[in-house]
């Protein structure tokens, strides 16, 4: 599955707009964890946000799978598609 | 105690308190807060926007901050206060109570030190007194 | 400190015999409601009785109804009292209902609206003290109720916790990923959660003195509290346990005990907070004693929990039986697990309860 690169900048910049110790240029597969300064609370914010802005909600089986920014947009062009 | 001071709006209370220059020992202290309505504002806005956005799309982040003894976590956290963790709620009774736990644990040894604090919050103001007892 | 009375009202009913009757025949109050169809999950153990009001109000309701079970061996109240009461939302509703252009007084849905409200009921010139301390409330009540008797302040306290139904708790904790879609399964290894409850639960305390004096009859005695905070992350527990291990041998100290009978466990369901348990008692304790957590049954009541676990507690020493730790299957740890209702006597049990922003705490109560 292709990684869109205008959506991954868009997710970094909004995780970065929650949590400004994040880096702006984290790699799209450094796990979204206290290694990259992602804190539980930080991930689930983001995740409410994409949420609202793609307009459909992130099932808890599904959850777990969100470890990444790469498997984060991915998960987003599955569902939006 | 020390204060009234206002919190501005960009800070948050554990950091105002910290660059008041308050010195807390190394473990064990104890905090003790006062307030009447900490986390009401954020309780009834989380309520708002949960109905604005769908219920389903609320922010899970603001949640805790709906809780009354959320400012005593965040003060504890960058304070590094870690013994006996105290909100009571009310208005000069509550105050009361809170300086009174506190020299209760002091004078039983409980806590080596203990930091006292009142939160007052108006719509949109917060205003803080304190006092550090040992 | 010894307790005379007590009093609840729970999902599981409000009546205590009652109550503990379904606890041991393994009844669970949870179950899905027509008014939370459009929150992410609507699964919660709510109390299904017209006697209560609906909305702001409904707090007040449930506490004056424990209270009033509590002070039924009481005699007359006089000298110096006090209304200890634990609640972490308040009047939950009052605070829902202004966000949609309600106009509650602030100081009607604040969570020290319960303790003004008992004391104007039953003592006006009560001590009034209101713990906002999260779902660690209710130990913190009863447990500085019964040591500001101890040190001579006071000859009696109603002592407790109270929270009505939150709709902003049970959309929060879904929200925070924390909440199971079915089953509460404390310590189970396929545990995915809590679940959001409503009650009330309070004790009558008095000192030593005044039970002799008017012979009443000992009920139990709370006789340590132990007290931290992580000071960690607004709602995730230390993963060492620290905090926790440090309230349960704080607690331990002061009662002057070196061992429990049963452990009355937070147990919420949640994965990292049942782990950090498990973890903190074992560095406590070289032999783990029998441990349930009763919120697989009841749910989570939050403000209320740790009051209602109290009396539990206080009936299992009654009644030498202790509950089960409700929909455990398949225990992720190596612990003594009451897994049916275990008779046996227990002359001293530990309560633990812990709460957003890393409160930690635990209560030592003990046979009278």
């Amino acid at each position: 599955m292709s990684i869109d690169i205008d959506l991954l900048g868009e997710l970094r910049a909004e995780l970065h707009s929650i949590n400004v110790e994040v880096p702006k240029d984290l790699a799209a597969d450094a796990p979204l964890d206290d290694t990259a300064g992602v804190d539980s609370l930080d991930l689930l914010e983001f995740v409410a946000r994409l949420e609202f802005k793609f307009g459909f909600l992130v099932p808890d089986e599904d959850w777990e799978g969100l470890t990444t920014l790469a498997t984060i947009a991915d998960y987003i062009r599955t569902r939006v598609e | 105690m020390r204060g009234p001071g206002t919190i501005p709006n960009w800070q948050s209370i554990g950091d105002w308190l910290s660059d008041q220059g308050l010195e807390v020992g190394d473990s064990g202290w104890g905090l003790y807060v006062a307030t009447e309505r900490s986390g009401g504002e954020e309780a009834v806005d989380f309520w708002t926007d949960a109905h604005e956005r769908g219920l389903a799309f609320s922010n899970p982040r603001a949640f805790p901050t709906t809780i009354v003894n959320a400012l005593a976590g965040e003060i504890s956290r960058t304070l590094g206060i870690d013994g006996p963790n105290y909100t009571f709620v009310g208005l000069d009774s509550a105050l009361l109570e809170a300086s009174k736990q506190a020299r209760v644990d002091l004078d039983e040894a409980r806590v080596p030190g203990a930091l006292v604090v009142q939160i007052d919050e108006s719509p949109g103001q917060r205003h803080v007194k304190w006092v550090v007892l040992s | 400190m010894i307790v005379t009375g007590y009093g609840l009202t729970t999902a599981l009913g409000n009546d205590p015999e009652q109550v503990f009757h379904r606890l041991i025949s393994g009844q669970n109050a949870a179950r899905p409601w027509d008014d939370l169809n459009d929150f992410p999950i609507s699964i919660a153990c709510r109390i299904d009785d017209p006697a209560y009001p609906v909305g702001a109000g409904r707090g007040r309701a449930l506490a004056l109804d424990a209270v009033n079970q509590a002070l039924c061996s009481a005699g007359q109240l006089d000298g110096n009292g006090g209304v200890f009461v634990g609640s972490t939302m308040g009047e939950s509703a009052g605070f829902e209902e202004n966000a949609l252009g309600g106009e509650h007084a602030i100081s009607e849905i604040v969570a020290s609206t319960f303790a003004d409200h008992i004391a104007d009921e039953v003592y006006p010139s009560a001590r009034r003290v209101t713990y906002g301390t999260a779902c660690a409330a209710g130990n913190y009540a009863i447990g500085n109720a019964a040591a500001a008797i101890r040190r001579g302040e006071l000859d009696w306290a109603i002592a407790g916790g109270v929270e009505p139904f939150s709709k902003i708790a049970q959309l929060g904790f879904a929200r925070l990923r924390a909440m199971t879609p079915d089953v509460c399964r404390p310590f189970d290894r396929n545990r995915r959660g809590m679940q959001v409850a409503e009650g009330a639960a309070f004790v009558f305390l008095e000192s030593d003195a005044r039970v002799r004096d008017r012979g009443a009859e000992p009920l139990a005695r709370i006789t340590g509290l132990g007290l931290s905070c992580d000071a960690f992350h607004p709602t995730a527990p230390r993963k060492d346990a620290r905090g926790v291990v440090k309230a349960v041998r704080d607690a331990m100290a002061h009662s002057g005990a070196s061992d429990v009978g049963w452990i009355s466990a937070h147990g919420t369901g949640t994965g990292p907070s049942d782990a950090a348990e498990v973890l903190a008692l074992g560095e406590v304790f070289s032999q783990i004693p029998p441990v349930s957590s009763i919120k697989g049954a009841l749910g989570h009541a939050m403000g209320a929990a740790a009051a209602i676990e109290a009396v539990v507690a206080i009936m299992a020493m009654e009644r030498n039986v202790i509950p089960a730790n409700t929909n455990l299957e398949d225990p992720e740890f190596d612990l003594d697990f009451v897994l049916e209702p275990r008779e046996i006597k227990v002359d001293r049990i530990l309560s633990c309860a812990y709460g957003f922003g890393g409160l930690n705490s635990a209560l030592v109560l003990e046979r009278a």
